[in-house]
């Protein structure tokens, strides 16, 4: 396994401590017949108050898996989720209740997220009641206020959530999130469900949040544009494991690792005359099952520049430093930029 | 009435809700209404209920007394319209209170059957693990001997007496119902919205009830009424086989037991208790389908 | 254009359900000459998926094509039998689907599912078939074709599939294909090779492409030509430089700057676009798009604008169009993008007393 590394928090004050500190997180499924798979095998990282992380990869990457560990929705394997100083991976029952005041989440389906038979006023105030925080009429100001803030009309709140579309879910689903006055919020895909006008107005509404509560975010989502746009810092997550960590400015025009730039060469840009200049990145065969991923680097079976037999087969490259707050997993990160074109 | 010329998108983020929606159980009673056969058993039913409840103040005559100077196996007659049976007394009063005895039995069966079935299907459901095995490997032995078996031993250990037969109906019933809450729950579960609650620190018992138990419930209903004609004809058939409700109270069963014995001298003894019995049977089922089409999500459009 | 291979005039198609008629596709025209590619973008419900199907003949109960022409060489394909339709779909033009795993049986080989589309048109000889479905395979890039066609859908990965269902609607060589949204369900590394894909396919067979999808880094790679659609219409149409460089629709303008772009400076914000789009039911008056339209002016409220050219091969439906709010509304430095925030509005477009609008919200969604 690896060391704990936390480098991040290097490079911001050093008096300041992370809000979430995440230390070599594992999570294995059993899948049966003794196998188990390794949906997150050894990840650690750290997110400063205030900050937006974001977290990108693609499907069975375990990415949504990592937000649910951090959240204690699934236990952890092994490893530590500190939370302003606290290992909330040790904490149980009420303990770790009480814990979930701090951490809330958004989900990403926001027709699966909201329960059916509760109005919206109900669904909002059901962190509050869990708490015992709030009652009768002070419960629906409040409620009404969490619905002014996500810019819905306070007086939906004894409507059900059929009735709304899906942007209008989602804010509801803000709302809830809200509600108890969170430090940190888990962002699982929160507009990949939606429509591109409507992913937009959530977009900034997260934004305009943030500003206004000091909010810290973790984005999860598979899109590398909309992670960018909204992220201090972008974590790129491959097959269980953490590839490059990096400031969102430099991710564009200098990537640390091999699978950050294919992805990156694979997005498409709204914009003919760059597209019809942009290089794809093939990346040969598919993504390995995480049953028994690769052994050295889990990407070598795919990267254009792994040397095969050699030491990317052999040994697992471990996040180093290789500029300002930019982090990566690659032995030969040098070269990415030079070995791997992405325009013509 | 304010007239709003202009759509009012400034003040609030799509600050219309769509078009008016109707809520899912309403949605559900329209689709009810539109079912003209489950229509139709609901009015038999209502007309059934009513008559047990004036059964209750009133009859004809008293269903449990010999009357003086009245013949035994009387055909239908003004005085008498359903006749009168072996001892003489009036069929017509023994028929309503049978209606009674049916209802309660059939009503009552399905209300134990709902508290314990949702009770140990969402514990199984939602805990898993070993409480789920130990529910499911009882529920698994007990599917193997005839439900019909176990009731009648029950209530021969039991005793006679409406109470003991509604338990003893209960005892195999349950297990259905059981497992239908315990599939719902495995599935719910599973859903973001319960994930959520957690998230937001919710309690086991208010996942459970607050956010499980709500959204099981229209198939529950569905269950739960088809649990009232198998109780009815259960008690029937118990009472026909001369174990059921003691004498002198009449049920249906009884009735058509004693009718049988008398088939040759009066036929209509044998009827009435017959068609009653088929007509009822045929209605909660046909209800229990409608509501099935309108409230199991699973026949959604 | 005579020479178009397919040819759609006024086309609607409208839903009838319980709740009202829906009309999803309202007075659409376009036409693709041979070997183009073209784009119909737009969001969730904007009536792209029924036209594709409309065209497919595909569109079934409670929906129903109410008017227009579809020509397809010179054909109305709207006039034809069932029989004569069947001929042509899956023949001449084909279509592939959001998800390759539904669209294909389960239970029946790869091979055998693409054999039996050729089987089914006999423009295939019929010794060729098996042959032919190998060659197929291999040239939408599944590496070893041969083994591969013997597998079942289950043991291919989404992107595999996906181009297992290219391999099966190619195996015609049609004239047309329809993708509809064919990369949404797949990841981004999957997604772009699927496009380059399509780019050869396109050159190598000369099939002409219509490319179904909201993504609109997607249309700017592959497309030629752009349609937009919103709420059953088409609002601009035009070549992806101009669509892209010189939209002159308000949506086409706003929906083009309220997506994240990977290669833009950061800090700047979204523009969003207020609002929802129109219940197809209950179509607002005038403009459908004026509820939500930042540049909107007197006239979009009660009159609807016709799609009329604005450049050399470009066409708007739009009383304003860009230029004009550009020049006129300071469209170049707008931030906000509430419906009427540009200058030179309607003017009952933005100030709304604050004390009405409760009572205002809270009418029309009464019970």
């Amino acid at each position: 396994m690896t060391d704990t590394i936390v480098a991040p928090t290097a490079q911001v004050t050093p008096t300041v401590e992370p809000l979430l500190r995440v230390v070599n997180v594992v999570k294995h499924f059993g899948a049966g017949g003794g196998a188990s798979v390794k949906a997150v095998d050894g990840v650690s990282f750290a997110i400063m108050p205030g900050e937006t992380v974001g977290l990108v990869g693609e499907s069975g990457c375990g990415k949504s898996t990592l937000g649910r560990l951090i959240t204690q929705l699934i236990p952890v394997s092994s490893g530590e989720v500190y939370l302003d100083g606290v290992d909330i991976t040790k904490l149980r029952g009420e303990k770790l209740r009480q814990q979930r005041k701090q951490l809330q989440m958004i989900f990403q389906d926001p027709y699966a997220s909201l329960d059916p038979r509760m109005t919206v006023g109900d669904i909002i105030a059901e962190p509050l009641v869990n708490f015992a925080m709030i009652k009768g009429r002070a419960k629906d100001v409040r409620v009404q206020e969490l619905l002014r803030t996500v810019g819905l009309n306070p007086y939906f709140n004894n409507r059900y959530p059929h009735e709304f579309s899906g942007g209008q879910r989602q804010r509801i689903g803000i709302a809830r999130a809200l509600a108890l006055n969170p430090k940190l919020i888990i962002c699982d895909e929160p507009v990949s469900a939606l429509d591109v006008s409507i992913q937009a107005q959530i977009i900034n509404l997260l934004e305009d949040l943030q500003r206004e509560f000091e909010l810290t975010y973790l984005f999860i989502a598979h899109d590398l544009s909309v992670v960018r746009h909204i992220s201090n810092r972008v974590m790129v997550m491959y097959l269980g494991r953490i590839c490059e960590i990096a400031p969102s400015e430099d991710l564009y025009t200098s990537q640390e690792h091999p699978y950050t730039r294919a992805l990156l060469s694979s997005i498409p840009v709204p914009d003919p005359r760059i597209e019809s200049k942009r290089r794809l990145v093939e990346l040969s065969g598919e993504i390995p099952s995480p049953l028994n991923p690769p052994s050295g680097c889990r990407f070598h079976t795919r990267c254009p520049i792994a040397q095969v037999p050699g030491v990317c087969a052999d040994v697992e490259p471990q996040l180093e430093l290789k500029g300002d707050g930019h982090l990566a997993a690659c032995h030969f990160s040098e070269q990415v930029r030079t070995k791997i074109a992405i325009v013509n | 009435m304010a007239v709003v010329t202009t759509p009012i998108f400034e003040e609030y983020a799509g600050g219309t809700i769509a078009r008016e929606q109707v809520g899912l159980w309403r949605d559900g009673f329209r689709r009810l209404r539109r079912n003209r056969l489950a229509l139709a058993a609901l009015v038999y039913l209502s007309i059934l209920l009513l008559i047990a409840i004036i059964a209750i103040f009133w009859t004809p005559y008293n269903p449990a007394t010999i009357l003086p100077n009245t013949l035994t196996y009387l055909p239908p007659s003004g005085q008498h319209i359903l006749g009168t049976d072996e001892l003489g007394r009036d069929l017509l009063s023994r028929m309503m209170q049978g209606a009674q005895i049916s209802l309660i039995v059939g009503v009552g069966t399905s209300a134990i059957v709902l508290t314990v079935g949702v009770v140990v299907g969402l514990i199984a459901g939602y805990f898993r693990g070993w409480v789920d095995t130990v529910i499911s490997v009882f529920i698994n032995i007990f599917y193997g001997i005839p439900g019909i078996l176990v009731a009648i031993v029950l209530y021969l250990v039991l005793g006679r007496g409406l109470a003991n037969i509604m338990i003893a109906i209960s005892a195999t019933a349950w297990m259905d119902m059981a497992r239908l809450v315990r599939g719902q729950a495995f599935s719910i579960r599973e859903r973001e919205y319960i994930e959520a609650a957690k998230a937001s620190g919710a309690k086991s018992g208010k996942i459970l009830f607050g956010h499980i138990l709500p959204n099981a419930l229209g198939p529950i209903i569905v269950q739960a009424t088809f649990v009232i004609p198998i109780a009815i004809l259960t008690e029937a058939f118990l009472s026909y086989l001369g174990l059921g409700i003691p004498s002198p109270l009449a049920s249906w069963g009884s009735i058509a037991s004693e009718g049988y014995a008398a088939l040759p001298l009066e036929p209509y003894m044998m009827l009435w208790p017959a068609v009653a019995l088929s007509l009822t049977l045929l209605a909660f089922n046909f209800f229990g389908d409608g509501l099935r089409d309108a409230f199991d999500p699973r026949q959604r459009r | 254009m005579t020479d178009a291979i397919l040819e759609v005039r006024n086309l609607s198609t409208h839903f009838f359900t319980d709740d009202g008629e829906v009309k999803a596709v309202r007075d659409v025209s376009f036409s693709i000459a041979p070997g183009e590619t073209v784009g119909i973008v737009g969001e969730s419900g904007c009536g792209k998926s029924v036209t594709a199907m409309s065209v497919m003949g595909l569109v079934g109960r409670p929906g129903k094509v109410v008017g227009g022409e579809i020509m397809f060489r010179g054909r109305d394909l709207l006039k034809l039998s069932k029989e004569e339709f069947r001929n042509i779909r899956g023949r001449d033009i084909a279509m592939i689907f959001q998800d390759p795993l539904s669209s294909m049986n389960p239970v029946l080989r790869v091979g055998y599912q693409i054999d039996e589309a050729m089987y089914a048109h006999d423009k295939i000889p019929r010794d060729q078939v098996e042959r032919r479905a190998i060659d197929l395979l291999a040239q939408v890039r599944v590496s070893d074709a041969a083994r591969r066609i013997r597998q079942f859908p289950h043991q291919f990965s989404g992107g595999m599939r996906q181009r297992a269902m290219i391999a099966m609607g190619l195996s015609n060589k049609p004239d047309l294909l329809i993708a509809d949204e064919p990369t949404t369900a797949l990841d981004v590394t999957v997604q772009a090779q699927i496009l380059e894909l399509l780019r050869d396919l396109n050159e190598q067979t000369g099939a002409a492409i219509i490319l179904i999808t909201h993504n609109l880094g997607v249309v700017a790679g592959l497309c030629k030509r752009v349609l937009v659609m919103y709420a059953g219409e088409i609002v601009e149409e035009g070549t992806v430089e101009q669509i892209f460089e010189s939209p002159q629709h308000p949506y086409t303008w706003s929906l083009l700057r309220s997506v994240p772009r990977i290669d833009a400076r950061r800090g700047h914000r979204l523009l969003s676009i207020e609002g929802l789009p129109p219940d197809l039911i209950d179509l607002p008056q005038g403009c459908k798009f004026n509820p939500r339209c930042p540049f909107r002016v007197e006239r979009c409220f009660n009159e609807s604008p016709p799609i009329e050219q604005v450049a050399p091969a470009q066409y708007a439906a739009c009383w304003v169009t860009m230029e004009r709010a550009y020049a006129e509304m300071g469209a170049g430095d707008i931030i906000d993008t509430s419906p009427g925030a540009a200058s030179g509005v309607h003017p009952a477009g933005r100030t709304l007393p604050a004390a009405e609008v409760p009572a205002a919200l809270a009418e029309p969604v009464g019970d």
